[in-house]
């Protein structure tokens, strides 16, 4: 038995070179994984009830890195944000933002020519949705935009498809099928 | 059957059993290799791993995989093999169970990379049925050296 052990970690030794070396000389990632710089608080436009002494509506609240739904709407009628939909391929099909691009958080890496594909350049500013609520795909797929590809503008549309269906404000928005 | 026959057979068995389990780890670790960032993000979903360490797990643990299933294909170090598999398997079963029972987290398992099904039943059933794979090829070969053939030299008259 002392011996298969010896044999095994012996196995564990050469794979774990093994990984070092096609790291070091192949993906050349990160060892350790650093964390990406926070993005600035979004610059939600103040609206008439925004300046009364009323506390905003709940998904007005932006936090750091991410947009709320006023934001949202106001970039989607400018056209001045490209939005990426983190959700899997069936949900994207089913129903999602027109104009939006599928980057599925369980393949960023394998996509990521979808992306560059439709014109977005590396300073422009992103959008990135999911199911809404503790949904964590958009998290993901915006920080793989900032940690691997170098985006600098990102965002995250934390209420997503959520507030998106059920706000009734997208409805002119919004498409389905498998074309953005 | 004569013994010999029924040898046979529990070695056929074994060496099906132990290659397709190696080929089950060869396939999971191909997607991984090719994306490691990816498998970063899987095992981030799990929430078990402090971030700092994520690409350190993504870089090595395929690679394990593929380390242990080669040396299941081969029965000089089948039984080696089978103890890294057999022990990569419970972490998989543990981490599921935490994150998708415990948690209720609803996340790809990240087992095949994109191909990955909801971390669940389905995940823990495909591991379970590996598991006993695994013990199957290695407890039905049999690493005792045949005796050596006993010439009986009949006495003479």
């Amino acid at each position: 038995m002392l011996r298969q052990v010896s044999t095994a970690l012996l196995i564990l030794a050469a794979s774990s070179a093994a990984a070092a070396v096609a790291n070091a000389t192949w993906h050349k990632m990160d060892w350790l994984r650093r964390p990406v710089a926070p993005m600035p608080t979004a610059t939600t436009p103040k609206t008439g009830s925004r300046e009364t002494d009323d506390p905003p509506p709940a998904s007005a609240a932006a936090k750091p890195g991410t947009v709320a739904i006023d934001e949202v709407l106001a970039d989607l009628a400018s056209g001045k944000a490209f939005f990426i939909d983190a959700r899997e391929e069936n949900d994207y099909r089913e129903g999602h933002i027109r104009g939006a691009i599928l980057l599925p958080s369980s393949a960023v890496y394998e996509r990521m020519d979808d992306v560059f594909g439709s014109g977005v350049q590396i300073g422009d500013k992103v959008i990135v949705y999911c199911g809404g609520g503790d949904c964590e795909a958009s998290h993901n797929v915006a920080d793989a935009l900032r940690r691997d590809f170098g985006f600098t503008h990102v965002l995250v549309y934390t209420n997503g498809w959520a507030e998106i269906e059920s706000s009734g404000r997208f409805d002119e928005f919004i498409t389905t099928g498998d074309e953005p | 059957m004569s013994d010999g026959n029924a040898r046979s057979v529990r070695h056929l068995v074994a060496h099906i059993c132990a290659l397709a389990v190696a080929g089950v780890f060869l396939y999971a670790a191909y997607e991984k290799i090719k994306w490691p960032q990816q498998f970063a993000i899987a095992i981030k979903n799990y929430h078990m791993v402090p971030d700092l360490y994520l690409n350190l797990m993504a870089i090595f643990m395929p690679w394990w995989e593929v380390g242990a299933a080669v040396a299941l294909i081969f029965p000089r170090t089948r039984r080696a093999g089978a103890i890294l598999i057999l022990a990569l398997l419970v972490t998989f079963m543990a981490a599921v169970s935490y994150a998708a029972f415990y948690k209720g987290y609803n996340i790809n398992c990240g087992c095949f990379g994109k191909e990955s099904a909801k971390a669940g039943l389905r995940t823990i059933g495909l591991d379970v049925l590996l598991f006993f794979c695994t013990l199957a090829s290695v407890s039905l070969y049999s690493w005792k050296r045949r005796a050596p053939a006993v010439l009986e030299v009949e006495a003479g008259p």
